[in-house]
């Protein structure tokens, strides 16, 4: 027996507190068989899917505490309801681990968090991917990589959270690539896009406890972004000149962020650890790089007038537009840089660059009464 | 649609490449019949006096549906 990511179709004002069961259905016991009927019902990624049976759902459920029909979310464009059990159904399809559904829930609630702007996302030409951040002490438990290869193949817990995230918004969701994702290219992301930060190897406060999360508290980051740009700069003997690296490559002229400081977005910059701690020795902590990436990752007007993103935005009410000597930067304010450190060894940089349509989220781990969830095998001893 | 929900009588542009994407959204959004005029891909990179031509060629229809006739 297999059950089936249908979804409810409420808007996000008028989300029921719960919402319709999961149906039920036979298939053939063969898995060809039942990949090739997931795929045939457009349920799937293009990819072999794990057959949601009962079983498998029941053992995601054990790891909440919420009713299995809450509905967690409205999901644009659809205004799909993202029950529970509709998450864990597609959680198991993506191959997450039953412990990983606390995490998966969390996810939801942070791309419906407005400021995220998911009906945009969900429906524009440009690129975005859902990347999942993750943060805390859960981020160890469930094995979640935030180093060497961290946006590569390898391990389940990012490569199945972040899957499980695209299964959810298309299957609840409905962002159909070619019918209502209209995304020109996309990006291999949209498969999965998930990563931990390395906390532990970090100088620098974590990206949730700077966003006021507490001291052991776990908690996920959504951030709608294009694929990793990888910055190589190995030879930059200074600080300065090697996050100038950076800044070049967060401009550039096809980027959207350059045309868009005049409404609320975010870019962010990955560094490893090695390179964040060679920062902090030279005294450059994450508020001065941030400050530094700001005032560098700049254009003249002359050069981005009547190009890429020219035009089509409300431009920065600071910059003068008329004055082709003028700077324009890349986001509204420094704080609008992001910074994560995440990596293997070595001094290689990524730009994830965003729409700049759209907020980052960070929402904390919890329990259905808001408690933080420290490990996820408390569920059990609840 | 946003305008349309707060009471602006509203049409959307669109380019014939994307029109079925827009009668896809407006019915996901329960406003299948939010009107469309829909002109000829793609509009990027044309010249102005073209696109203004294609557009005005639907100028009655679109005056016609914002006026709800």
């Amino acid at each position: 027996m297999s059950s089936g990511p249908s979804s409810g179709s409420k808007r996000n004002n008028l989300v029921p507190d719960l919402g319709p069961a999961a149906q039920t259905f036979d298939v053939e016991p063969d898995a060809s068989a039942i990949f090739d009927h997931y795929y045939d019902a457009g349920w799937t990624d293009g990819l072999p899917i794990i057959p949601p049976t009962s079983e498998l759902v029941e053992a995601a459920l054990r790891y909440t505490d919420r009713d299995r029909r809450e509905v967690i979310a409205a999901l644009e464009p659809r205004g799909g309801e993202a029950t529970v059990e509709k998450i864990a159904i597609n959680a198991v399809m993506a191959g997450c681990r039953p412990e990983y559904l606390p995490v998966v829930i969390t996810c939801v609630e942070a791309i419906a968090d407005p400021p995220y702007n998911l009906y945009g996302r969900q429906t524009t030409t440009h690129p975005g991917g859902h990347l999942v951040i993750i943060n805390g002490p859960i981020r160890n438990e469930l094995e979640v990589n935030c180093r060497q290869n961290v946006f590569g193949q390898g391990w389940r817990a990012n490569a199945t959270i972040g899957r499980a995230i695209r299964l959810i918004c298309g299957n609840i969701g409905g962002g159909l690539p070619g019918v209502t994702d209209m995304a020109t290219h996309g990006h291999p992301g949209k498969y999965s896009y998930c990563i931990g930060e390395d906390e532990e190897n970090s100088p620098w406060d974590s990206l949730h406890t700077e966003r006021g999360m507490p001291d052991g508290a776990s908690s996920v980051t959504v951030f709608c972004a294009e694929a990793p740009h990888n910055i190589n700069d190995l030879v930059s003997q200074t600080p300065d000149v090697y996050l100038e690296s950076a800044a070049s490559t967060m401009c550039h002229l096809g980027a959207n962020g350059v045309y868009r400081s005049g409404v609320e977005g975010e870019q962010m910059l990955v560094v490893t650890s090695e390179a964040a701690n060679w920062l902090d020795q030279h005294g450059w902590d994450k508020e001065r790089v941030r400050e530094y990436i700001y005032q560098r990752a700049q254009n003249p007007v002359g050069a981005l007038r009547n190009r890429g993103g020219w035009g089509t935005v409300i431009p920065p009410d600071f910059v003068d537009m008329d004055d082709d000597g003028a700077m324009m930067p890349i986001v509204p304010r420094p704080a609008n840089i992001l910074i994560v450190v995440a990596g293997g060894y070595g001094r290689h940089m990524n730009a994830v660059l965003s729409s700049a349509y759209n907020l980052s989220v960070t929402r904390p781990v919890t329990f259905k009464d808001g408690e933080p969830v420290t490990s996820v095998q408390d569920f059990l001893r609840r | 649609m946003a305008l349309e929900r707060h009471g602006i009588p509203s049409l959307t542009v669109i380019t014939h490449s994307f029109a079925e994407y827009g009668r896809r959204l407006t019915r996901l959004q329960k406003m299948p019949d939010l009107p469309m005029a829909i002109i000829q891909h793609p509009v990027a990179a044309k010249p102005e006096d073209l696109v203004r031509e294609d557009i005005s060629s639907q100028y009655r229809d679109v005056v016609r549906a914002l006026v709800r006739e």
